[in-house]
């Protein structure tokens, strides 16, 4: 039976980490050709991933970085 | 041992030490020219790591720990145990998996002497359907969408814009996840790790690895919509 729309939402990620059975990927990646809302969120859930590995880092607070950087010089070798 | 990778002009793979340093977002080296630096004493390397992996071993720690202190001291002690670990680590996992391993024992250890042990397991919600998709309004009865999604950018959807602004609601949508959503998502997404070995530092099946991530990327995506919509 094909995935509904509702179908492919929740298995998303599933399809995306390859583990679905052949023929539940065949049919989910049939269903994406076919409908271009779930092709859309779909690559809207890719979008968040890749901009998740690319988010700011907040530099670590001045005092755990004087501790560490003093125990770092100071250690045992 | 010596650091090979460090060039006459004090670069590694043409990275400065400093100019890492100087940005907490600067991506850090190749695992093996890390090492290198770390292994060969480079204090201001150190510094570049520490800057760069805080807010997620921060997020990492509250799977266990409940409050921000307790969170922060088992930060502190992970970098002690790294430093005390570097000479004699051999490489077998990357740089990052070894540095979560350090973090998941030592948040465990500070949570079991502080009798606040929450065990990753308990923070496994039952969930309903609604957490692993957009709600069942949006679907008409024979499964399709009733209500589809928005485009986020009809014309570009590799916009510059565009991908500031998901970055900016997800940085803040990050911190409202549930406890394992967040552990899940930043080991996964944020930092690059694989199923295995997200598993294996949260202590959780792939199964259940599997869930948390697609209900931490539908609640982020479905923030970004809402702020999309609200705009």
């Amino acid at each position: 039976m094909m995935p509904t729309c509702r179908d492919v939402t929740r298995k998303a990620t599933a399809l995306d980490e390859g583990a679905l059975p052949w023929l539940e990927r065949m049919a989910l990646q049939v269903h994406l050709l076919m409908c271009a809302h779930c092709r859309r969120y779909v690559a809207q859930l890719r979008l968040v991933r890749r901009q998740a590995a690319t988010l700011p880092r907040d530099a670590a607070p001045g005092e755990l970085q004087a501790h560490v950087r003093d125990w770092f010089k100071h250690r045992t070798p | 041992m010596s650091g090979q990778s460090l060039d006459p002009g004090g670069r590694y793979n043409g990275v400065t030490a400093d100019a890492v340093a100087r940005h907490a977002s600067a991506a850090l080296p190749d695992d093996a020219t890390l090492v290198d630096a770390l292994q060969a004493g480079d204090v201001d390397m150190f510094s570049a790591v520490v800057d760069h992996y805080h807010r997620s071993l921060l997020r990492v720690a509250t799977t266990w720990v409940r409050s921000k202190e307790a969170a922060e001291e088992a930060v502190q002690d992970t970098w002690l145990a790294v430093i005390t670990g570097l000479p004699r680590f051999e490489r077998r996992a990357s740089f990052k998996t070894w540095l979560f391993r350090i973090l998941a024992n030592r948040a465990r250890t500070r949570a079991v002497r502080d009798g606040r042990l929450v065990p990753f397991s308990a923070l496994l919600p039952e969930g309903t359907d609604d957490d692993d998709g957009p709600a069942l309004e949006r679907f008409a009865a024979n499964g399709q969408w009733a209500v589809p999604p928005s485009a986020w950018d009809a014309d570009d959807p590799e916009a510059q814009g565009l991908r500031k602004e998901v970055g900016a609601v997800i940085a803040r949508a990050v911190e409202a996840l549930p406890p394992a959503q967040r552990a899940v998502f930043t080991l996964r997404d944020i930092e690059g790790l694989d199923a295995a070995d997200a598993c294996n530092i949260l202590d959780v099946s792939e199964t259940n690895q599997r869930v948390l991530l697609h209900r931490a990327r539908t609640r982020l995506r479905a923030a970004v919509e809402a702020h999309r919509t609200t705009r």
